[in-house]
Parts: structure tokens; sequence; C-alpha cells
């Protein structure tokens, strides 16, 4: 047991002293000094020099995370072409310039004085072998296993960082802030609420003395079980395909074993929206023995991989609307019209989890649901909205967003800019389908004018247009002549629209989008299946264009500058800045996905930023 | 000398400073408080350089405004109105009290808010609480009976008080009852025939797609007799008719006192009636009334000082203002609706009822909590940097920063007690908490609610 001395307890050292003090306490001469002659330090070093991080580590880890090129990643962050970019922001310079800023790099310089060197120097020698953080379980503590590439070095440092720590503390008329310990021929030091040591190359830091025991019982002892000995670690560590930036491991079996999973493992759900995003991911997640997290970085994207083994059996029938019959539901092949901001495309029987809907939700989710069947089947004739409107549209769909231009409508123009909206259906049976779905058009066009007409809003006038690939049936505002008063209102962004294109059912915010809509669907290649349907099924894939998205938020600056002041209290051209500010750092990103796919026996969770080229930035 | 005593024609001549009323910072800080929302520390310097005639005026006429700020902030509002969001539009308004060049007549308009209390939670519409708003700022100070005349034809009002649809064979009495009770004349200077023949008056002013429109099929054109006098009279005559009745100019002379003097007890009517002849003579003109007022021997007066039970807006905003402080609107909006006083929100057509009323043991709790947030908000600003650089500015020891904040923020003088108390909350070897420390502790004393 690690013992804490009174005198040490009395000595509160900075943060930055605390860090490059435990680094140092860590190179001390444990090695050199073992307690017990059977184990003399210099075996224990060679035994953990010969181990990996997650060897080290006991077999109760739930969490394991590892960045095993420090250096490297120090290198990609210094040389990123953002940096540049960040550099340049007038934001960055006010930073640099501001106290906080100025006390963290005298902090860092104080630091590397203390090192003998630079700081990312420091990062490359000492934690060059990686940097690792396994949570154990069992004593509920964390430990930091970082392994230096240059002992000689390091032991250099160490000397110098005690020598100034003590002489620091001496000179505040304090006593020896460092505790040394022994435990099994490794030396600890305790400092301040954590402690460290040093096992051959690797530096442990702690903030439980039970875990690091842990962690030298491992060194000490061959026959003692560890995280790299366990199957299913392995089997995850062997699933890592191309080199990443940063890499975790989560032992899912056992957080749910402990009941830490509970609350978002329930049987029912009174919250159909997150159903519906999240339920087959549930229902992986009650089941699968771990999930991993990779992180890959370099000049083009930022790529986050989430993975957990998944069998498509462990999805019960009530959820089988969302991986599909076997887990071989695929999204559709996506429309993707000029000026797109958000497209999201996804396999998800809505109708199968409307029907499902006793075995999905509890009492509260069933009552909202019943509740709105009986609402909605006034505008479908009396059909059962579950089985007869949502059952009759295939369960791949897709929903879109989209900058529109104001210039060439002829109503108003609204103050507040919002994308065009649709979301595409594909009808089972479209000759029998389509009629019954233009009524309830009608039906709720009718219901909106009444509500509108009470609210003070311009009645919707209904037209058809027969294009030559597909029917529009829209209902567009009706304006009156008090220009002044009705110019800006929000309605100007609204034409409420339906059309109907071969077997595909669009539901867009406004006519022109959804014209717009019927030619993307006319065009080659945008029907058939999915050809990611037959190799690794991509469930739901979402793609948002950073350009347009810039524009968008561009296109309401005045509304984003009025919230800034409101909200912040900045006088306007501080508001301006600063929303400008974030529309620059928007400009450096090109586009942004998220992808959930089942390859044959595992589920991924894909998300990826893609940067900008610099030169066409902006 | 107390109310009941004190000579009228005392009263409202111009102050003279003297030895027991002297013009310093403290009677400086007074005026802002009461006129406008509060001031910063340099403004009273400014203020003390000059005569307190001249800067009650400047004050009161808003002749130090910038149109170019007014300008801005009006685009800002036509901005945040588009989102059909009342409360948004709320926090706008705080904003503009916080940062306009022209304290005065945010005032004014926040007295007429009051005055002709309409609530966004019924109206609903932005815009059309924005345009109430408007009208108000821009007849804040002009002839009351044009005042009167806009609100008759306000769309807001007419549909808070369900005047939208003022049918002939079944007139609304609702807008002519608080015409007669709440906005021009008080109770008991009326008839209900009065009150039936006025709404008949008014017949046919009804609110179409957000607008005032006269439907000259539903108004009642046959000969209507208000307070005697007979005639086929319309609203804009009706209201003519109401002023002219000698209890108008007193009944709003009453209300400006009550809001400019102080809360209690009532003045006696002699006190009150040069204010009302000046109302008559002039025109029913506002702001020269209020300029009086504020140039008053009375108004510096400790008949005056102290002498009301400051609402959760003075409140927060002297605060904010003598502490040249930046903050989120949107959640002052929030805190302030807590302490009874959303703005754009009033509880009924009467109004928030002032006074006393702002005070229970949860508002008095409530009223520190809120200063307690604005000093400990990590995204406040306090003259651009940190309370404690703000404080340390301008003294140099905790006693000196309890006598420079009292002065901004309190308008009654405290004792050694109390003072030597805060002195020891503000020494603090953390001087930023020691700060928000000494803040929250001035919000707790019982003069803290005094304006």
């Amino acid at each position: 047991m690690f013992l804490a001395s009174p005198r040490a307890q009395k000595f509160r050292p900075r943060p930055w002293l605390i860090a490059a003090l435990l680094v140092a306490a860590a190179f001390a001469d444990s090695v050199a000094s073992p307690v017990r002659a059977d184990e003399p330090a210099d075996a224990l070093a060679a035994a953990a020099e010969k181990k990996t991080a997650a060897e080290l580590l006991p077999a109760g880890t739930i969490l394991y995370a590892e960045v095993s090129k420090p250096g490297e990643l120090v290198d990609a962050l210094l040389n990123h072409p953002l940096r540049k970019r960040i550099e340049a922001l007038d934001a960055y310079r006010a930073l640099v310039l501001s106290k906080p800023y100025l006390k963290f790099t005298f902090g860092v310089s104080v630091a590397e004085t203390a090192l003998g060197m630079k700081w990312d120097e420091a990062v490359k020698t000492l934690a060059g072998g990686g940097v690792h953080l396994g949570i154990d379980a069992h004593t509920q503590g964390g430990v930091v296993l970082i392994r230096a590439t240059d002992a000689q070095k390091l032991a250099e440092v160490r000397d110098k960082l005690l020598a100034f720590a003590r002489g620091d503390a001496k000179k505040k008329g304090q006593g020896d802030p460092i505790q040394e310990i022994d435990y099994r021929g490794a030396k600890a030091f305790k400092l301040g609420d954590g402690y460290a040591a040093t096992l051959g190359p690797w530096l442990m830091l702690t903030n439980k003395a039970e875990t690091g025991k842990l962690v030298i019982d491992r060194v000490a002892d061959p026959k003692e079980t560890s995280l790299g000995g366990k199957m299913e670690f392995l089997s995850a560590r062997n699933g890592v395909g191309e080199k990443c930036a940063a890499w975790a491991y989560v032992d899912v079996a056992t957080l749910r074993s402990a009941g830490l999973l509970a609350k978002v493992l329930q049987d029912k759900t009174d919250n159909p929206g997150a159903e519906l995003i999240a339920g087959g991911v549930l229902s992986t997640i009650g089941e699968t023995p771990y999930a991993t997290l990779a992180v890959h970085l370099d000049d083009q994207q930022l790529r986050l991989v989430a993975s957990a083994p998944h069998d498509p059996r462990w999805v019960k029938k009530p959820r089988e609307f969302y991986f599909g019959p076997n887990g071989k539901g695929a999204a559709p092949i996506a429309l993707h019209p000029e000026h797109t901001a958000l497209s999201l495309t996804t396999y998800r029987d809505l109708g199968a989890m409307w029907m499902a809907a006793p075995e999905l939700f509890d009492e509260k989710g069933n009552a909202g649901l019943s509740q709105a069947d009986s609402n909605l089947s006034t505008f479908f004739s009396g059909k059962e909205f579950g089985r007869e409107i949502l059952g009759a549209f295939a369960p791949e769909w897709q929903v879109v967003l989209a900058r529109q231009g104001f210039a060439t409508t002829s109503g108003g123009v609204p103050d507040i800019k919002l994308p065009a909206g649709a979301i595409v259906f594909r009808m089972k049976e479209p000759e029998k389908m389509q009629r019954q779905l233009k009524v309830s058009f009608q039906s709720i066009v009718g219901f909106l004018n009444i509500i509108g007409g009470q609210n003070g809003l311009p009645q919707l006038e209904q037209n058809t247009e027969r294009l030559a690939s597909g029917t529009v049936i829209s209902a567009e505002y009706m304006l009156d002549d008090d220009a002044q008063r009705n110019n800006g209102k929000i309605y100007h962004n609204f034409s409420p629209t339906v059309a109907v294109v071969g077997d595909r059912f669009i539901i867009a915010s406004t006519k022109q989008f959804a014209a717009t809509l019927v030619d993307a669907a006319s065009t080659p290649g945008s029907t058939g299946e999915s050809p990611s349907k037959t190799a690794a099924p991509t469930n739901t894939a979402l793609e948002i264009d950073a350009a347009v998205v810039h524009k968008l938020l561009d296109d309401n600056r005045a509304q984003l500058v009025a919230q800034n002041m409101l909200e912040k209290g900045h006088a306007k051209e501080q508001a301006e800045a600063e929303i400008g500010t974030a529309l620059e750092v928007l400009s450096w990103f090109d586009k942004a996905s998220l992808r959930l796919a089942t390859p044959s026996d595992r589920v991924d969770l894909e998300l990826a930023v893609r940067f900008k080229p610099a030169e066409s930035a902006k | 000398m107390n109310l009941n005593t004190v000579d009228p024609a005392w009263a409202w001549s111009a102050f003279e400073p003297s030895g027991e009323s002297p013009w310093n910072r403290a009677a400086a800080a007074h005026l802002f408080r009461r006129v406008g929302f509060g001031a910063s520390s340099r403004e009273l310097d400014e203020a003390v350089a000059r005569p307190p005639d001249e800067v009650a005026r400047q004050l009161v006429r808003g002749e130090r405004a910038s149109p170019s700020v007014a300008r801005d902030f009006e685009a800002l509002a036509d901005t945040v109105a588009a989102s059909n969001n009342p409360e948004g539009l709320a926090a706008w308004w705080l904003h503009r009290m916080l940062h306009t060049t022209d304290p005065a007549l945010e005032k004014f308009t926040l007295f007429w808010h009051g005055h002709f209390a309409t609530s966004a939670a019924k109206v609903r519409e932005a815009d059309l609480m924005l345009a109430q708003n408007r009208m108000f700022r821009t007849r804040a100070c002009g002839p009351f009976e044009k005042l009167v005349q806009a609100v008759s034809r306000d769309p807001a009002m007419l549909l808070y008080l369900d005047s939208a649809t003022n049918r002939k064979v079944r007139p609304n009495e609702n807008y002519a009852r608080e015409v007669m009770e709440l906005f021009c004349l008080g109770l008991d200077n009326y008839t209900e025939r009065d009150i039936q023949q006025t709404a008949r008056a008014f017949t046919g002013w009804e609110v179409r797609n957000g607008k005032f429109k006269f439907n000259a099929f539903q108004h009642d054109t046959r000969e209507k007799t208000i307070f005697g006098q007979r005639g086929n009279f319309d609203g804009d005559e009706a209201v003519r008719i109401i002023l002219a009745q000698p209890a108008a100019a007193r009944f709003i002379a009453l209300k400006l006192f009550r809001f400019y003097v102080c809360d209690e007890p009532a003045p006696r009517p002699e006190l009150v009636e040069p204010l009302a002849t000046m109302l008559r003579e002039n025109d029913f003109q506002i702001g020269p009334v209020v300029e009086r007022i504020a140039g008053s021997q009375l108004f510096f007066s400790r008949l005056a000082r102290g002498r009301k039970v400051r609402g959760p807006v003075d409140l927060a905003m002297n605060v904010l203002k003598a502490l040249e402080t930046t903050t989120n609107t949107k959640r002052l909006f929030s805190d302030l609706s807590a302490l009874g006083q959303g703005v754009l929100y009033p509880p009924n057509v009467k109004g928030w009822d002032g006074g006393r009323a702002w005070l229970n043991s949860s508002t008095l709790l409530g009223r520190a909590n809120l200063v307690r947030r604005l000093v400990d908000d990590s995204k406040d600003r306090f003259a651009g940097g940190d309370l404690a650089a703000l404080v340390e500015k301008h003294a140099n020891s905790p006693t000196q920063a309890v006598d420079w904040l009292a002065e901004l923020l309190l308008a009654a003088p405290i004792g050694d007690e109390a003072r030597n108390t805060l002195a020891e909350v503000a020494q603090n070897k953390d001087k930023p908490r020691g700060c928000a420390n000494l803040v929250h502790a001035l919000a707790t004393l019982p003069e803290f609610q005094l304006g």
C-alpha cells in the first residue's frame, strides 16, 4: 500500500510542476535500487521492456486508449495545413496576446527549461514509444503508461526536475514534496494525489495506488492475466487494419454486466425518435463483447471509426425495421441536386416500426403513437397510418436539404432564409398509392388554410404541373397587395409540394425544390439497387457539404449577428467579427459524413470530416 | 417636511443645490436612475461637472442621443422580429435599454408599456409588439391625445383587449372601459353610459391581417352622448372628449408623479395640480412635465430619493449600467420574468402594480440571486474586462470599493456597521471573488431594493 506522509500533504505544487515532476520521478533510479534481493530492479526493468502496454494492464481493464506514435501526431498537428489558417485568424492573434495564453506559454517555457529541451522534443523523447490509458473496473482507477525511447536522456531530466522541485519547496520553507514508496522492487513516488513509477522504459502514472500495484504485479509475475492476453482484445487489436493516430477499446460485456448500460438497454423506450435513430445499434450494444474507436488524421481529413462485433440474429423481430431482414437492408442511392447542404439516406422500415410499437415502446410512447395514428388517419381517408400509409412505402428513403435561391421567386423574400427540404420515398405500389397520397395532400393543404386563416396567414393555392418525367402538385401562398407587411415573413420559405416520379413520392418544402428533385430522379443512375447492398451494406449515410452550409449561414448573417448581440451582449462590430471568424473556420472544411454500415460480422459507424485544400478555401 | 406639508410652489421650482441637498455624484446617480436606468462612474463624473438643470434637460430631451445608434437598434429589431419570437424581441428591448444613448426615452417607453399594458402572451405576433413598442417610443414625450389615439388603432392593443372586431350591433366595451379607467381618467370619473357610448364610437375599428382597418359598414354612425357632449363621434373624437375632462390631466400627472417621484404616500391634490395644469396648458405634452419633475427641488429632496421600490428591470439595469456590463439579455429576460417583470409580458391590462408589490420573501431572494448571477457569469464583461479590474480602477481598498459601489447602486445611504461588514466581505485574497461577493452582499441590503 502506498502511504502519504503528512509532510508531503502540505506541499501544493503548481500543475505544470506536478506534470514535470511526475515525468522526472518516473525515471528516478528505481531500477538501480531494488528492495528485494530476489526481484532485482534490473530484472524488473528487463521484463517490463518486453511487454506491451496492454500486457501491463490488468484483464479487468474496461477502457483502453492509445496514441502509439505521439511524436508523429505532434508533427502531424504542427505541420497540418490548417495550422497556418488558424494562425492567420484575427481571433488567434488576439488569443496569443491574451493574459491566459501568455501565462500558458510562460508555464511551457519554465517546463522546457526544467526539462532541458523543447516541449515537442520532450514528447518524442519521453513518450516516443506511445501513450496509453487504461481504466480498471475492479480498482476503479486509471493508469497512464508512457513508453520512453531514450532512458538516459530522461534520467538526466529526472535529476534536474527532482532537484528543482526539492529546491523550490525548500526555498518556500516546505518539506520534501516527493514521497518515495517501494513495491515488489519498483520504486514509486507520490506527489499530491497522484502516483508515478518506472518500470524499465515505462513511466506509469495513476490516481490509485491499488491500480498501480496491478501494473507492477504484471511485470513481476508473468502468470498474472492481462488485457493483452484476452481473446476479445486480441481480436479487436488484430482488426485495426490501417495505421491510426489513436485507438481505443471498450469492454462492453463488462460494462453491461456491471449494469452501467441498463438505462440505454431498456426493453422499451418512450422515445420513438431515439428508437428510429439508434434502435438497431442498441441491439448490438446489448450483445456485443466489445467496441473500438480508431482515429485517423492526415492533411486531407479527420476520420473516426467506431466498430463493434455484430450478428444480425442479435436484432429481435420488432427491431427488424432497422437493419432489415438478416441485416441486409441498405440505404438507397441518394439524389444529389445542386446546392445540397445535407443528404441523409437510410434503410428504416417506418411502417414495420409503427406496427411493432407495442413491443418497442412503453405505455407513454404507445399512447403518443396511437394519438398520432388517430389524428393522421383524418388526412388519409380513415386509413391506418402505420400499416396502410407508412407500410405502403419501401424502407429505403432519403432526406435532403438544399440552399434555395429567392431571387427568382415571384413572392417575397424571407428575412430568415431556410434551406429547402424534402423527403423522398419509394412506393411499393405506385399506381394504387399515388391517388391516395394526392388526395391526402389536398386535405392537409385545406387544413393549413383554415389554421392559417385564423392566424392571419395568406392562403395556399393548389396547382398541378405535369413535367416530362413526373407530376408536381404544389401549394403556393396567395400574396395580397400589402407587400410591405408580407415581405420578410418566414412563410416565404415554403410552398408545400408533393411530386410523383416513377415509383418515387417526394414531399418537399418548396415547389422549386420538388421540381429539381424530379429532374434529379429522372437522370440515369439515380434508380436501381444501391451498390452497397451486396458488399458491406450501408444502412445510413449522412453527408453535409460545408460550402453550402457556409452559404446558408452567410444568407442569415444578420440573424446570426443579432443572436450574438443579444446572447453575448456584444456590440455590432464585435458580433460581426465573431460570426465572421466562425464562418471563416467553416470555410476550411469540405464535407462531413457519417456512415453506419454492417459488414459481415460487425457494425461500423464512421465519421469523417474532410478539409478543404488551402487554395480553394472560402 | 413631508408630502402632506410640502409647498407645491417650492416643490416644482428649479432645483437649487444646497448644503442639505448638494449637486454631487449621489444626486446625479439618483437623476440617472429615475429618468434612465442608472449611470457609470464616468457618466456621474461628467454630470457633476455641469449644472444640474442642464444635465436633467439634456437627459430628458435626449439631446445626447445618437441617431445612428438608434437606427442600428431599429435594424436589429427588424432582424429579431423576423423569427416571430416575442421573447427574442423582449431581449432586444433589454439590449436597447442597456446600450441606448437615450436612456430617458427607453424609460418613457417602459412607462407607456406599463400604462397601456399589452402582453405578447396573447398577441403572439412579434411584429405587432414591435410596432407598438415603436409607437410608444415615437410618441412618448409628445401630446398624450395623439398617443391615446394611436393606441386606439394599435393592432396589438386591439387584439389584447378583444376589440379586433367591434360591431355596431354589439359594441365591445372592453377598450372603452380601459380608456377611461386605466388610460385616461381613473375610477369614479365616468359613468357606465359614458363607456357604452364611447364603445359605439369605436365600432368598426378592426384588425385585419395584422393591420388596423376602419370598417365603415360596422361603424355606428348614430348620435352618441359622451360626458354630456352629443354628436356622431368616432374614436378619435371620443378620446378628445375624454381628455377634456378635468380628471384626465390630474390622472396622468399623478401617474407621472408615482413613476418619477415616489410610490407612497399618495400626494395631496394640491401638490400634483401644478403638473396637471401644465399638461392642460401645453396640449398634454408629456416631455416638458417630466423635465420639470426631473429638475425640481422635490425630485432631489429626501422626499423623493430612495422613496421608490425598484422594479426588477430598474434593479437589473442599474447594476448593469453602473458596472458597464455586457450580458446575455435573453437570459436576463428570463430572470426578470421570474421576478415578475418580463417586458412585453405584463400580467394583465392594469400592468405591473409596482411599489411594495415587487417585494416578498421569494422575490427578495430572487433579486439577490439575479445580481449574483450577473456578476458570476463568466461571459459577462465589465467595462470590457472583469469586475475586479473595474473595481480596482476606482477603489484602492475594500472600504473604497464599498463606497464606490454604494454610490453607484444604492439610492439610500448605509450605516457604518453595514459598511464595515461589506468591507469585510470584499476582503478576499481571490479578488474577483471578493468583488462578486461584495456586489452580491450589497444586493441583499434593504437599501438596495429602493431606487
